[in-house]
Formats: C-alpha cells, structure tokens, sequence
C-alpha cells in the first residue's frame, strides 16, 4: 500500500513445499524480495524498507 | 457449523468498525474445491458478512484463468485484497494461525486506506522506482 510499486505474497509454506524447497526455506517467516533476496526472521519496517532498496540497489 | 467461534466474530465485528471505506475481496478456487480452498472461502465468506463495508467474490482458477492471471494469481487458494486499486497484497493458502491476524489487519489497513508504516518508512519506501514482489513464506502456528 505504502508504494505502487511494492506487490506483496503471504504464502502458506506447507501448502506449497515446491516454494519452501525453491527458496531454500529453513525457517520462517522467511521473506523472499524479487526472487533472489532472502530475509529469514521477522524484522522491524524499517529493515524491511532498507532491504527492499538494497535489493534493488539504492 | 461455521469456522469462526461465536467470541470471535464478536471480536472481528468490533475490529471492523474501523473500516472507513469498501474493501472487495477476491477470491480464487476451483470447481473441485481442495479442502484448503473450502476452509478458505468458508472462512472469508464468514468474515466479508461481519461488516457492510466488506464484499466477496469468488471466481475459479481454472474456468476464469484470464482473470487469475490479470490478478497475477498463479495458485490456490488465492486471496486478494482491493481497495480504490490493487495494492498488490495476496494471500496464498489458508489464513489460518498467525496469518489469519495479519489478513485482518490488512483488511483494515485496507479499509482505511492506510499502511499505518511511519513516516521514516514511508519515507523510504517512496524511493522505490521499480516493480518489487515480496513473497513471505509463513507456517501456522
């Protein structure tokens, strides 16, 4: 809601092990951020923030 | 018999007084509904009739798969929740547990037409220039 360009999925690990095991999920909440960055353990807003940019490179 | 307790409701039907503007919820299932796809839309079918300001609408992966795509909803159960727009916020599997908290709060935040992020936050967040898709992989509790 905060940016149009920010999409969001919660997704139930155990209905969908194939996603578990393709992002290599131990632990949850395990947050994935444009495929390739993974966040593992719940985090502030803030750090959610920093990493979303750092993700895409700001 | 319904899947929310009788306190429950009670509870939700206060936390929804909040609701300031319509939220539509979207759901997808399909024909020969998985039993997590039942349990999903008993559930939301029970929630949208708490408050007027919420409304459902239940379409089939399968039959309506234009519309699953246009929505970007590439599994089931799907929930999807829209406001003025789409914000972008999906829901895959039942909202059960921990995440069941989370898809009211959202329903609210919704409702309001407000992350409630602080100011820093969205400070921040207002730097993003370019298409970025969380997935938060979540179990029940």
């Amino acid at each position: 809601m905060a940016s149009d360009h920010i999409s969001s999925d919660m997704i139930e690990s155990s209905e969908f092990p194939f996603l578990a095991v393709k992002y290599n999920v131990h632990g949850v909440p395990h947050t994935v951020i444009n495929e390739e960055h993974s966040i593992v353990g719940a985090q502030s807003e803030m750090e959610f923030a920093k990493a979303i940019l750092k993700a895409i490179g700001k | 018999m319904g899947i929310l307790k009788e306190k429950d409701r009670d509870k939700l039907i206060s936390v929804f007084k909040d609701i300031e503007k319509d939220v539509k919820i979207v759901m997808f299932t399909q024909e020969m509904e998985c039993p997590h796809c039942e349990m999903t839309r008993t559930m939301l079918e029970e929630i949208s009739g708490l408050s007027d300001k919420l409304s459902l609408e239940v379409h089939d992966f399968v039959a309506e798969a234009d519309l699953a795509k246009k929505y970007g909803v590439d599994k089931i159960p799907a929930t999807v929740l829209l406001g003025d727009k789409d914000y972008g916020i999906r829901f895959y599997g039942v909202p059960a547990g921990y995440e069941f908290n989370v898809l009211i709060e959202d329903i609210v935040d919704v409702g309001k037409r407000d992350p409630e992020l602080s100011k820093e936050v969205m400070a921040e967040l207002a730097k993003v220039d370019r298409p970025v898709h969380m997935q938060v992989l979540i179990s029940p509790t």
